[in-house]
């Protein structure tokens, strides 16, 4: 039985997480975070490469990544992929499915961490969606053996335009076996 | 634990809120009738051996450290520490990595 021990708070500034992606993202010319917003680009099947905006937004159990489809534009024909960029979202969602699943499957996540869909925004344009299910998150968070018998769960993820910010629920999730003080020496 | 926070001047912070910094000392330093280490609610660390008891006030340090971190595959790292505040909320960190 795991106990709750408090929470701790995580701000990662935008050079410190271009960094990070710098080293540890599988492809780092592929993803960037500027001004609150991760920049992504993929190359599709069809031999042609996109770039699009996903913006992150904090929601109950879920970290939501907005991917506005009018935006979306390609690497060699100017505003034509803008412009069809709705009718090519079955393609570009696939290929971020695929991407995704592949990252969840190397790490040993479920492939119910992650979905995506297309929907509307509040103004009523499509927007793609790509859901991070945090419970999903934190049940493997809880399986895997944490540092000094502590485990850390996500409560929420947020970005600003300056930074990404997260704020985690840590426990204790096995007695400590703490060593017997040293003897004082006389 | 503040939602508001971002980043203040370009560095990354980790905060600790008070509960968890008095969690993790009563889980990894205080000792069964020995030393205890405890922040009470104004923000003031207390440290108490026996009959001997220190405070140590509120405290915003503005030092700069320069740490190198390591782990298995991860880094190295280099963390440059800007700010370290010790206060009623628990403590927090500015940091950047280079």
């Amino acid at each position: 039985m795991s106990q709750f021990l408090g929470q701790c708070g995580a701000s990662l500034s935008e050079a410190d997480l271009q960094l990070l992606i710098g080293r540890f993202a599988p492809d780092p010319e592929q993803v960037s975070f500027r001004g609150g917003c991760f920049h992504v680009a993929l190359k599709l099947p069809m031999g042609f490469g996109v770039h699009f905006v996903a913006i992150p937004q904090a929601a109950r159990d879920l970290v939501r990544l907005f991917i506005p489809l009018d935006q979306i534009r390609g690497d060699r024909t100017r505003g034509l992929i803008g412009m069809i960029a709705g009718g090519l979202w079955g393609m570009v969602s696939g290929k971020i499915e695929k991407e995704i699943g592949r990252t969840l499957a190397q790490h040993g996540l479920p492939a119910e961490a992650v979905s995506v869909e297309q929907t509307k925004d509040s103004a009523g344009n499509k927007v793609g969606c790509v859901d991070v299910h945090l419970p999903v998150i934190n049940q493997w968070l809880a399986q895997r053996p944490g540092a000094a018998g502590l485990s850390l769960g996500i409560d929420v993820v947020w970005a600003t335009e300056s930074s990404l910010n997260a704020i985690f629920n840590v426990y204790q999730t096995e007695p400590l076996r703490l060593a017997p003080p040293p003897t004082p020496r006389l | 634990m503040n939602n508001g926070s971002g980043s203040v001047g370009g560095s990354s912070k980790i905060e600790l809120d008070a509960r968890l910094l008095n969690s993790l000392l009563s889980v990894f330093v205080n000792q069964p009738g020995g030393l205890q280490v405890q922040l009470d609610p104004q923000g003031q660390l207390q440290v108490q051996q026996g009959d001997l008891k220190v405070a140590l006030e509120a405290v915003t340090l503005s030092q700069v450290l320069r740490l190198q971190l390591s782990k298995g595959q991860l880094g190295p790292f280099q963390l440059q520490v800007n700010q370290l505040q010790l206060g009623p909320q628990g403590v927090s960190v500015a940091l950047q990595l280079q």
